[in-house]
């Protein structure tokens, strides 16, 4: 029997799991899901960390794969991850003491963009360690491992973010704390 | 006896892409298969960013006792032991960071049985203020385990965790 490839499908409707063949092509494996891209919509394959190897491009390099070739060819055992009905790039803004600017592919996942931003930044990698991207603008925070086009709303093609400090949880006082009543003052 | 609502919809979320896709990348695995006889209790190993002398992973054990209307409490555990992981080995950050907060091990009410974070039931308990503070880490019937998880992931494997 052949061996079957577990693919990470996005851009369908919700964020899917489905078996591919290795021979198969990529559009067939589409076809199947009803995931087939429409005109003007692209595929892309795996994730791109493009942002992290070359921090000073103004855009990603990471291009669309050609769906008339076979889950093998595309490495699909190895990338995992196919992302369907995609524009070609996501305009991304992050702001923080300023604003950066960059054209990402739509698989790049937050945490990618999240080390790019703090780089252009000139933020300390310890000191910066609790820096976190939350959505604009209703300031949600996504998962590290999210990607962009994850995050796209119908139509729309610029995510905008707020690089910030991770809520660091407190408590009111000590006592509350350690879950005793606040002595009182006679 | 049957399996509970709770353990039925945890089993659902761990088959949805968002767990498996970290289970794929190795961040995060179940220790052994969720059992209606260990139930509410779940193992999970997270991976860790080596540091000197530090394990690569940390085994958490998960209390879904009314998943998901309840959050989760979740702390670091030794199997060989069946007890908490000992406080001088639980993993530490920077100090000031969150990492050093969340897993504080001590001055609050349950050190080292829970994660001092809005989403780990035993943490929320007493801390009527959390949702106006952290607006964003309310727990909700909308959250997962996964949710959680790659929160905990997250904080052992960035900068300001400096091992056990």
């Amino acid at each position: 029997m052949e061996n079957t490839i577990e693919i990470f499908l996005h851009g369908a409707g919700r964020p899917q799991v489905v078996e591919g063949r290795p021979a198969e092509t990529l559009r067939n494996l589409l076809g199947r899901c009803g995931a087939l891209p429409e005109a003007g919509q692209m595929v892309f394959v795996g994730e791109s960390d493009d942002a992290i190897r070359n921090p000073d491009a103004e855009a990603d390099a990471h291009e669309p794969a050609d769906i008339e070739m076979t889950l093998e060819v595309l490495e699909l055992l190895r990338h995992r991850h196919v992302h369907t009905r995609a524009h070609h790039r996501i305009e991304v803004i992050v702001r923080y003491n300023g604003e950066h600017k960059r054209r990402f592919s739509p698989a790049a996942p937050i945490a990618v963009v999240t080390a790019w931003a703090k780089k252009r930044f000139g933020i300390d990698p310890t000191t910066g360690a609790d820096l976190i991207l939350v959505l604009l603008p209703g300031k949600t925070q996504p998962r590290p491992d999210e990607h962009l086009s994850e995050l796209l709303r119908p139509g729309q093609h610029v995510l905008e973010f707020d690089l910030v400090a991770e809520v660091k949880p407190q408590g009111w006082n000590l006592h509350a704390d350690l879950g005793r009543t606040a002595p009182t003052r006679g | 006896m049957p399996i509970s609502a709770a353990q039925r919809l945890l089993e659902a979320d761990l088959a949805r892409p968002e767990f498996l896709a970290g289970l794929s990348r190795g961040d995060w695995s179940l220790v052994r298969p969720v059992s209606e006889a260990e139930w509410p209790y779940v193992y999970t190993w997270v991976r860790a960013t080596p540091r000197p002398k530090s394990p690569d992973q940390y085994m958490v054990r998960w209390n879904l006792e009314g998943y998901n209307a309840q959050s989760p409490t979740g702390a670091f555990w030794e199997l060989s032991a069946t007890t908490f992981l000992p406080a001088d080995r639980w993993p530490k950050g920077t100090p000031g960071s969150v990492v050093a907060n969340v897993f504080k091990v001590s001055e609050w009410a349950h050190p080292g049985e829970g994660f001092y974070h809005p989403y780990d039931r035993l943490a929320r308990h007493r801390h009527d203020q959390w949702p106006e503070q952290d607006p964003q880490h309310v727990w909700t019937n909308q959250h997962t385990l996964t949710d959680f998880l790659s929160l905990v992931h997250r904080w052992l494997n960035c900068e300001a965790y400096i091992g056990c």
